[in-house]
């Protein structure tokens, strides 16, 4: 008599490898009010990842509760402009439990004329 | 005779760091049955959060991502009136006991309701004598000086006598009623006893026997149950705050307190009603 055990145990391993992105979000953060982040949590991280290079602006808004904004953004565009751009196409994104982060292209076109 | 905030205060609570999860602190509420937490933020005491700002934030934020809120904080020696009026202020469920920096207790808004309601008294609605020597206290340590006004029934046993206890005790109710509404912000009144009312004041004697005119006619003008007759006799002790500082105000206070009460038993000898046994160093009566 053949006996076979009809039992093995195998393990599958696949891996993935890819860059860490530093810091693990990009230009901006959107931050929802029963996000399980909150801004103060936010700015920490942001602040021992790469300090000096994000701010915080906190809202009174009924879905966001803050955004985290990376600085340089803000040599582009004044504050209150980009602030309420996010905000505007943010809300319609996001609600009060979610985290969303935002990669934004923001391009100048200047156009000057000089007298010869 | 003045209960402090030390007294009642809870001194078994769990503490929380700003970088607790609210999820531990969910946690500890429900295993330590307790509502109100301090927020500490590297030992230093920043705040209160509450149960429900709790459940209101996701399990895996950081305390100092939810609610806390900054309210004032109490000393340990406060009196409960003083405590009374931090609360009177602000919306805290739960205000932070303070010795010096260290933070040693906590004392809840229901507890000292609690323990304030066994200061009324229940026939006037007025608050009890506790009240009045808190007030004083407060107000010496200020460093104001006060005036005690002692109001005093006359012949109110033969009101319950000839008109029967309850007839009596409408006209207490209504005589408190009339000085509740008589006294101004800057007075402390409370029923001392019996039929003897007492307001303590920051007055000067001049200002102080205008008042006491005042009152009197109030009470003489209130159209008392069965139309009885009331009058009251009034007395008043001052103190002066003299160049020492006074550590313990509470036996100067006794002291004006006893004598504005002997002054109002010599006012109903006199023509009007009102006898002002002078103003002297609180220093020389402590």
């Amino acid at each position: 008599m053949n006996k076979s055990s009809g039992y093995s145990k195998r393990a599958e391993i696949n891996m993935r490898f890819s860059e860490f992105e530093m810091p693990p979000m990009q230009d901006v953060l959107i931050v929802g009010r029963k996000a399980p982040i909150g801004p103060e949590a936010a700015r920490r991280m942001v602040d021992i990842l790469s300090p000096d290079q994000y701010v915080i602006e906190r809202f009174d808004h009924p879905i966001i509760e803050a955004l985290v904004i990376k600085k340089s953004l803000l040599n582009l565009l004044p504050k209150e402009k980009l602030v309420s751009t996010i905000l505007d196409e943010g809300s319609r994104l996001a609600d009060e439990k979610t985290i969303i982060k935002a990669q934004m292209s923001i391009t100048l076109q200047i156009s000057k004329s000089i007298e010869l | 005779m003045i209960k402090r905030v030390s007294q009642i205060m809870r001194t078994d609570f769990e503490r929380l760091n700003l970088l607790d999860s609210v999820q531990k602190a969910i946690e500890l509420s429900l295993n330590r049955k307790q509502d109100y937490f301090p927020v500490l933020d590297q030992g230093a005491p920043i705040g209160v959060v509450t149960y429900k700002e709790l459940l209101d934030a996701h399990p895996n934020r950081i305390i100092a991502d939810t609610s806390v809120k900054r309210y004032p904080t109490l000393s340990l020696r406060e009196s409960i009136w003083g405590a009374q009026n931090v609360f009177d202020h602000c919306d805290a469920g739960a205000l932070l006991v303070m010795d010096e920096q260290e933070l040693v207790g906590m004392l809840e808004r229901n507890v000292l309701a609690t323990e304030i309601s066994t200061y009324f008294d229940p026939l006037t609605g007025l608050y009890n004598s506790s009240y009045l020597y808190s007030s004083a206290e407060t107000l010496i340590r200020k460093g104001q000086e006060i005036s005690i006004v002692f109001i005093d029934v006359d012949n109110f046993g033969q009101i319950n006598k000839g008109y029967g206890h309850t007839v009596g005790d409408n006209v207490l109710k209504e005589m408190a009623q009339t000085l509740k509404h008589s006294i101004p912000r800057d007075a402390y009144l409370c029923r001392y006893g019996g039929d003897e009312f007492a307001v303590v004041t920051t007055y000067d004697e001049a200002t102080c026997k205008r008042f006491c005119m005042h009152l009197q006619r109030r009470i003489s003008s209130i159209a008392y149950s069965r139309e009885v007759q009331v009058s009251v006799a009034v007395g008043v002790s001052g103190g002066r705050r003299g160049q020492v500082s006074l550590d313990n105000p509470v036996s100067a206070i006794c002291n004006l307190i006893n004598l504005a009460s002997l002054a109002s038993t010599k006012a109903k000898d006199t023509k009007d009603k009102l006898c002002i046994e002078g103003y002297i160093d609180l220093d020389s009566i402590a």
